[in-house]
C-alpha cells in the first residue's frame, strides 16, 4: 500500500506557502515542495513527482484549471491526486472544480494545526479506492 | 488503511509558535498592504471605472481575505471577503458599477479601514509608539467622494435622524465634537481638550456637524443645551446595530428642569459653565480608554527542556510572556527582574524540591502574593495537599490539554495582578506608589545595569502645590493632583512608568531613553500642564511644574540616580521654577 510521501504546493501567496509548508512538513512529516506559479509547477513537477497536489485556483499568470490541465498531460502526472486550495466553494463552484477532475477542495481560510490530517485522510480513502 | 498520524503535542505546539510568527510578520506588512488597496481605490473613485486596475484591486483584497483568516484576522479578512464578491460580480460581468455598488464598495473600503485600526489596537501591545503619533485615519477626502450628496439637509431646516454609513459607524477615539450656537461658549475647551490627546470641533450649524459626523463619528458630542430648542430632533443615530452618538450637554445653571431636559434628550453627562474640563475629560475617558493589559508573565521552573517547550509555545500562543529556568537554585533572579505574575513549577526536581522552592519564595515578603501553580504526574492526594500547605496555590496534573493549562494560568495570574495592583497604587491617582514605584527603579536598573542599556528616572514636584490647597481647598488640590496623573499617562508611553512619589512629587521612570529626550518630553509636559486651566467654582488658575531629570548609566545606582534627580529638581526650584533641569555633570549634582 502507498504511503503519502511527497506532496507539491501551487500557491502564490508567500504567507500561505509558508502556513502550509510549515503545517506540512512538521505535523505531517511530508516532503514538500512549493511553487509561485503554474509555470513553475508544471516545470519542476515532473522531476519531483509527487504524489499529491495542492493547487491554488486563483493565481496571476495561468490559473489553477489550466494548470491543472497541464499537470495531467504530463504522462508521470496522469494519475496523482489534485485537490484544490480555494476560497471560492459555492456549489457551482465545487460542480465546476468536479468536472475538471479535481479529487477533493480545501477551502479557504483552513486551519493549519490539521492539514496534514485532513490530506493523509483524503490519501488514504483515495488508496482503499484504488485497492478496491 | 493507513491510520491517520498521531497528534504530538510538542509538534503541535511548534506549528503554533510558527504560525505566531508568520502571523506577527504578515500584521507588519499589513498596513503597506492596506495602502497600495487605499491607493487601487482611490484611482477608481477619482480616474474612472477601468476593469484592469479593478482586476488588480480584486486580486489584493482576495489574497487579503484568504491568508487574513488563515491567520485568524476574521474581521479584516471578512470585510476583504465582502468587497471581493462585490468586484468579482461586477468583473464577471464586464459591467461599471452603478452609483449605489460604487457608495457599497465605499462601504467595504471603510469597514476594512476601521477592522485595521482596531486590529493595531489589538495588536500594538508593548510597542513603543509614541502617543504623539496620531493613528492614522483613513482620509476624508476619498470617503466624502462616495457619499450620498447631502442626505442631511431636510427641506424644512429641521434635522432628521442621520442614518451613518455603518462603515463609518466606529467612533474615532480621539474626535470630539463640541455644538454651540455661541461658539465663544465652546472654543475655549479646544486647547484644553488638546492636552489630553483630544481633537476638539465647533460647530454653531447643525447641518455642518451632521456631515462632518458623516466623515467621521466623535466619540462624543458636547453640546450646549440651548441647541436643544432649534434642534431638538438631532440625535444622532447609527444605523439599529450601532448605538447612538454619546452626548454631552452643558448649561449655565444645573437646575432640576434643565438638567430633565438633557436627559431626555439622551445626555449621558451634565456641565455648568465655566467647565471643568478634568471632569470632562473623566467623562470622555471613560468612553475611550480601554488599556490594553499588559501580557501575563509567567515563570516556568522544570528541569526537562522537552516539557519547558512545551508549556513555552502553549503559553506564548495564548499570548502570555514566559521566561523559563532548568535550575531552581537560581529563581531568585528572574523573581526580581522579570516579576512573575505567576509561577509554573515542576514538583519533582534535582537539587531541591519545588516544595522547597516554594517555602524559599514564601519567605520574602515581596513575593508572598505571586501564585504558585505545580505541575506534577503526582495523582496522590496526600502529596497535592503537602504541596498546597507549603506555599503552592495551586497543582495542576501533567497530562493537563493545552487549553486547560491556558485557562488555568491566565485565570491566576489575572486574580494576582488584580490584587497586586491594589497593593502597589496609589488611591487617588492610580499610579504607582512611592514603594512600587522604588521597586521599579531597582529593576530597570538591574536589567539596564545587565544590558548595558540606559533609561532615565525623573522627579516632578508642583510649584506652589500648598497655596493650591490653601486657597481652594484639598477637593480642588486633589484634582490639581489628577490632572498631571492624567497628562503623564497620556503623553508617556505606555512602556514608561509613572508614579506618586509623595504629596505633591511624582516619579516617572522612562526606558531605552536618554536624558536629552527624555527632558524634551517632560518639557512638552511641562508647557502643557502650565497651559491648562483648573478651576475651583468660580475662579480659575494654572499650575506650574519643576522636573529634575537624570539618566542611566551618567549615575550609576539607584540611589545615587535619585539624588542626582532630586538635585536636579532643586535647582529647577531655585532657577525660579516652572523648568525641566537635567543633571549632566556626576561630580557637582551629587554635592549636597
Amino acid at each position: 500500500m502507498a504511503t503519502l510521501h511527497k506532496i507539491l504546493v501551487v500557491e502564490d501567496d508567500p504567507d500561505i506557502q509558508a502556513i502550509v509548508r510549515l503545517a506540512l512538513e512538521l505535523t505531517g512529516g511530508y516532503t514538500v515542495e512549493v511553487c509561485a506559479t503554474g509555470y513553475e509547477a508544471i516545470e519542476r513537477a515532473p522531476m519531483f513527482a509527487p504524489d499529491m497536489i495542492l493547487l491554488d485556483v486563483m493565481m496571476p499568470g495561468i490559473d489553477g484549471p489550466d494548470t491543472l490541465h497541464a499537470l495531467r498531460a504530463l504522462p508521470q502526472l496522469g494519475n496523482t491526486p489534485i485537490i484544490f486550495l480555494t476560497a471560492r466553494v459555492q456549489p457551482h463552484d465545487l460542480e465546476r472544480y468536479r468536472a475538471l477532475g479535481v479529487r477533493d477542495v480545501i477551502a479557504k481560510p483552513f486551519n493549519p494545526m490539521s492539514l496534514a490530517q485532513t490530506l493523509q485522510t483524503m490519501w488514504s480513502t483515495y488508496d482503499r479506492a484504488t485497492d478496491a | 488503511m493507513i491510520e491517520p498520524p498521531m497528534r504530538d503535542p510538542l509538534k503541535d505546539a511548534q506549528l503554533r509558535q510558527g504560525i505566531a510568527q508568520i502571523r506577527q510578520r504578515y500584521l507588519e506588512q499589513l498596513p503597506a498592504m492596506l495602502a497600495t488597496i487605499t491607493e487601487a481605490w482611490q484611482a477608481l473613485v477619482e480616474h474612472g471605472w477601468e476593469e484592469t486596475p479593478a482586476r488588480t484591486l480584486y486580486q489584493k483584497l482576495h489574497s487579503l481575505a484568504g491568508t487574513g483568516a488563515t491567520l485568524g484576522l476574521d474581521i479584516i479578512s471578512s470585510h476583504a471577503s465582502d468587497w471581493e464578491h462585490r468586484l468579482i460580480v461586477l468583473l464577471d460581468a464586464h459591467q461599471t458599477p452603478s452609483t449605489a455598488e460604487l457608495i457599497a464598495m465605499g462601504v467595504c473600503y471603510g469597514r476594512l479601514q476601521q477592522a485595521y485600526l482596531h486590529r493595531s489596537a489589538d495588536t500594538a501591545a508593548g510597542d513603543e509608539a509614541d502617543n504623539d503619533n496620531d493613528p492614522p485615519i483613513a482620509p476624508e477626502a476619498d470617503l466624502s467622494l462616495i457619499s450620498p450628496p447631502d442626505a442631511t439637509d431636510a427641506p424644512d431646516g429641521k434635522a432628521t435622524p442621520l442614518v451613518l454609513p455603518p462603515a463609518l459607524a466606529e467612533p474615532d477615539n480621539r474626535r470630539v465634537y463640541l455644538f454651540a450656537d455661541d461658539l465663544d461658549m465652546v472654543q475655549e475647551l479646544v486647547p484644553q481638550l488638546g492636552y489630553f490627546g483630544y481633537l476638539a470641533r465647533c460647530f454653531d450649524d447643525l447641518n455642518d456637524l451632521l456631515r462632518a459626523v458623516q466623515r467621521g463619528v466623535p466619540v462624543a458630542i458636547v453640546r450646549d443645551i440651548r441647541t436643544l430648542r432649534h434642534s431638538p430632533d438631532a440625535s444622532l443615530h447609527g444605523p439599529s446595530s450601532t448605538p447612538v452618538i454619546p452626548t454631552m450637554f452643558l448649561a449655565e445653571q444645573g437646575e432640576f428642569a434643565l438638567r430633565l431636559e438633557a436627559v431626555r434628550a439622551g445626555g449621558q453627562a451634565y456641565f455648568t459653565y465655566p467647565v471643568d474640563v478634568g471632569t470632562l475629560v473623566d467623562r470622555l475617558d471613560d468612553l475611550t480608554v480601554r488599556r490594553q493589559p499588559e501580557p501575563y508573565r509567567i515563570l516556568i521552573i522544570e528541569d526537562d527542556p522537552h516539557a519547558i517547550q512545551i508549556y513555552t509555545t502553549v503559553l506564548q500562543s495564548a499570548g502570555m510572556v514566559t521566561e523559563s529556568l532548568t535550575d531552581p537554585l537560581q529563581v531568585m533572579r528572574p523573581l526580581v527582574e522579570f516579576n512573575p505574575d505567576l509561577i509554573l513549577m515542576d514538583v519533582y526536581m534535582p537539587g531541591c524540591t519545588g516544595l522547597e522552592v516554594a517555602a524559599v519564595i514564601r519567605q520574602q515578603e515581596a513575593f508572598v502574593g505571586v501564585p504558585i501553580v505545580f505541575l506534577s504526574a503526582e495523582k496522590r492526594l496526600d502529596r497535592q495537599l503537602t504541596a498546597m500547605h507549603q506555599g503552592g496555590d495551586d497543582f495542576l496534573h501533567k497530562s493537563i490539554s493545552d487549553d486547560h493549562l491556558i485557562s488555568a494560568v491566565s485565570s491566576r495570574a489575572q486574580r494576582s495582578r488584580a490584587l497586586r495592583a491594589s497593593m502597589s497604587r496609589d488611591g487617588l491617582t492610580g499610579l504607582l506608589n512611592h514603594t512600587s514605584t522604588k521597586e521599579h527603579l531597582e529593576r530597570e536598573l538591574r536589567i539596564a545595569q545587565r544590558r548595558s542599556g540606559q533609561f532615565v528616572f525623573a522627579l516632578i514636584d508642583l510649584d506652589h502645590f500648598k497655596q493650591v490647597n490653601d486657597t481652594y481647598g484639598h477637593s480642588t488640590g486633589d484634582r490639581v493632583l489628577k490632572s498631571l496623573a492624567r497628562l503623564l499617562q497620556q503623553r508617556l508611553r505606555r512602556t514608561d512608568l509613572v508614579g506618586r512619589y509623595g504629596g505633591e512629587e511624582f516619579a516617572v521612570i522612562m526606558l531605552d531613553t536618554d536624558g536629552t529626550h527624555a527632558a524634551q518630553v517632560l518639557n512638552d509636559v511641562r508647557e502643557k500642564f502650565a497651559r491648562f486651566r483648573q478651576r475651583a467654582d468660580q475662579y480659575e488658575f494654572a499650575v506650574t511644574l519643576s522636573c529634575g531629570v537624570a539618566c542611566y548609566p551618567v549615575y550609576g545606582d539607584a540611589d545615587v540616580l535619585s539624588r542626582a534627580a532630586d538635585n536636579a529638581l532643586y535647582r529647577a526650584k531655585r532657577n525660579g521654577r516652572n523648568q525641566v533641569v537635567l543633571a549632566t555633570d556626576p561630580l557637582t549634582d551629587l554635592l549636597p
